[in-house]
């Protein structure tokens, strides 16, 4: 991929981003950084990349590693595991993107991707190299928690 | 308003990012103009991970930092390009903001090329010098400067900037150590290399020269102000102490000592500083950290100054930690089987290629994508207990997203086995970062 082609891509690509960010930090200013970063890495890096159709899977991985390298400095998060059981009526009380900063990361990476950024179930998957069935899983688990009632995003 | 109602709401939000937004591609070319400029290379390709998480934490707290200082400067020709030159260091920035530089102002030409040491900026510790070449029948300069006759215990770091326009600032510092401070006045000797063309290899030829003598304004040349903290605190099971902050115009020193009943040496830390308006200081690029005697420890951190903010209070915040166990400092090459012991774990020998000089040695790791800190060796020993040499050459891989490779590359004789210095056994991030109020 050319540097121009790189250009193309990122400003196709450029909101979703900011979207992912954006929820996975919860910061307008967090989240520009992160898009910053993860856009310079991936300039940088962009003779690694072997299969261009693949990109905005890479650019998104990309991203979403600054996140979690920003939320590693910043805070803990809760394994799915220790959700209390009162975690539905916990989440209900959250406005909706408090309530999506707090998710575990198993069930917030798919969140993001999938209702508000716009990527398909597959999509998703590949980003975050899991198994479609598991991303839908994960994704009900959500939004019962969330109590979002969505479509899904089209294949 | 029910919870669709809130995710209509805040998808529209998110349908109107910010302006800033707009020039992310724009401030990502920039970086990397700037990172092709400061880049070291070697036989392969060599990126220091540390310096350059640093860099780049460096950089985006300059973004916010010095704009309204580069406008002041704007209207100033040559102060801007003197800001333009530092605006990536933080400290220097601040000082040229605060008129803490020395206008030098010698020229010379030899050889059909022009060298003019143009400015310093200096304090007891640190010198950082500021000079341009310029020349109608070399391209692709670059410079090397090395102190005559120079008293005290000093490195001279300088990194290669082959594609600086002819004219433009390039930097050299000269970071003296605990024992030693800047004197009054420096002979130096830079050199002026440009790139054989014809050839068109990394080699660069000596086309000229040039002698100078610096004199330095006592005035402009701080002692700087020493903060003792002498706070205990336990990191990985390991206890460390930070005796004392350093605090200078060009950068700020944290100097750390370690308990002796600690079963691992430091090696390296993330970390950074932060006073009570909220501003941020990062890890200093050039000098990052030194060591202490015993020869593993890194004990002597860098960081960006806040010398001209008037700071009345600091804390340091460390990230993560990079440690090297006792008694396993070294790995042991059997270079006729091809095999290594006391790697650490996820890190294996790959390939023991014969070189016409000596050997290539390949490792692979496991690695998250965008982790700074990978395993490596600092040097290389030909007996089990000898002295450390270096490596003639370390190249550097990330090919596959989830895999590292490393090659090094030694100069020697066919031999039966090697020594290799880690660089640490051991890699933690806090989730949480460890706080250490220094004042």
């Amino acid at each position: 991929m050319t540097e121009n082609e790189f250009a193309e891509q990122i400003e196709l690509l450029r909101t979703t981003l900011y979207r992912t960010a954006y929820l996975y930090l919860g910061s307008e200013a967090y989240a520009l950084d992160a898009v910053d970063e993860a856009v310079y890495k991936a300039l940088v890096s962009l003779k690694k990349l072997r299969n261009p159709e693949y990109f905005s899977t890479w650019m998104t991985r990309i991203l979403i590693n600054e996140c979690k390298n920003e939320l590693k400095r910043r805070r803990r998060e809760i394994p799915v595991d220790e959700l209390p059981e009162t975690a539905v009526e916990r989440f209900d009380c959250l406005p909706l993107k408090e309530a999506v900063l707090r998710l575990p990361s198993e069930l917030k990476q798919p969140v993001i991707l999938h209702y508000f950024a716009g990527y398909t179930i597959v999509e998703t998957a590949n980003i975050l190299s899991e198994k479609q069935g598991t991303v839908a899983t994960r994704l009900r688990r959500a939004a019962r928690l969330l109590r979002l009632e969505l479509t899904e995003v089209s294949q | 308003m029910n919870r669709n109602e809130e995710y209509n709401e805040l998808m529209q939000k998110l349908d109107s990012p910010p302006l800033k937004l707009d020039f992310t591609l724009e401030r990502a070319r920039a970086r990397k103009s700037a990172l092709k400029k400061r880049r070291k290379t070697s036989k392969a390709v060599f990126i220091p991970l540390g310096t350059l998480a640093a860099m780049f934490a460096l950089f985006v707290a300059l973004v916010n930092f010095s704009e309204p200082f580069a406008e002041a400067c704007s209207e100033i020709p040559a102060l801007s390009r003197l800001a333009e030159a530092v605006s990536f260091y933080s400290s220097l920035a601040a000082a040229v903001q605060n008129d803490y530089v020395q206008e030098i102002g010698q020229e010379q030409t030899k050889n059909g090329v022009t060298a003019k040491i143009e400015y310093v900026i200096a304090d007891q510790k640190q010198l950082h010098i500021l000079y341009s070449l310029k020349s109608d029948e070399y391209s692709d300069m670059d410079g090397r400067v090395e102190l005559s006759n120079a008293p005290g215990y000093f490195s001279i770091l300088s990194s290669y900037h082959n594609d600086i326009p002819d004219g433009e600032l390039r930097r050299v510092v000269v970071d003296y150590d605990e024992s030693s401070d800047m004197p009054d006045n420096l002979d130096i000797v830079l050199t002026a290399l440009a790139m054989n063309d014809e050839e068109l290899s990394s080699i660069s030829n000596e086309v000229a020269s040039f002698d100078f003598h610096l004199e330095f304004d006592p005035t402009l040349t701080a002692e700087g102000e020493t903060v003792e903290v002498g706070q205990t605190f336990e990191l990985d099971g390991q206890t460390l102490t930070l005796e004392k902050a350093e605090i200078y115009p060009t950068h700020t020193r944290l100097i750390f000592s370690e308990s002796t009943k600690n079963t691992a040496w430091l090696k390296s830390l993330d970390y950074y500083m932060e006073d009570e308006n909220g501003n941020r200081y990062s890890p200093a690029s050039g000098v990052s950290s030194t060591g202490s005697e015993n020869g593993y420890s890194m004990t002597t951190y860098y960081v960006e100054s806040p010398y001209f903010a008037d700071s009345e209070k600091l804390t340091l915040f460390i990230t993560g930690a990079r440690w090297l166990n006792k008694g396993e400092e070294t790995v042991r090459v059997d270079l006729a089987s091809g095999t290594a012991e006391g790697l650490p774990d996820g890190v294996e020998l790959s390939q023991v290629n014969r070189t016409d000089t000596g050997y290539e040695l390949i490792f692979v790791a496991e690695r998250e994508f965008g982790n700074s800190h990978v395993f490596g060796f600092s040097a290389v020993r030909f007996d089990a207990e000898g002295k450390n040499n270096s490596f003639n050459g370390i190249g550097y891989d990330t090919g596959e997203s989830d895999r590292d490779t490393q090659c090094f590359y030694i100069d020697c004789e066919p031999c039966d086995e090697l020594w290799l210095v880690l660089n640490h056994s051991s890699s933690t991030n806090f989730d949480t970062p460890i706080k250490v109020t220094i004042r």
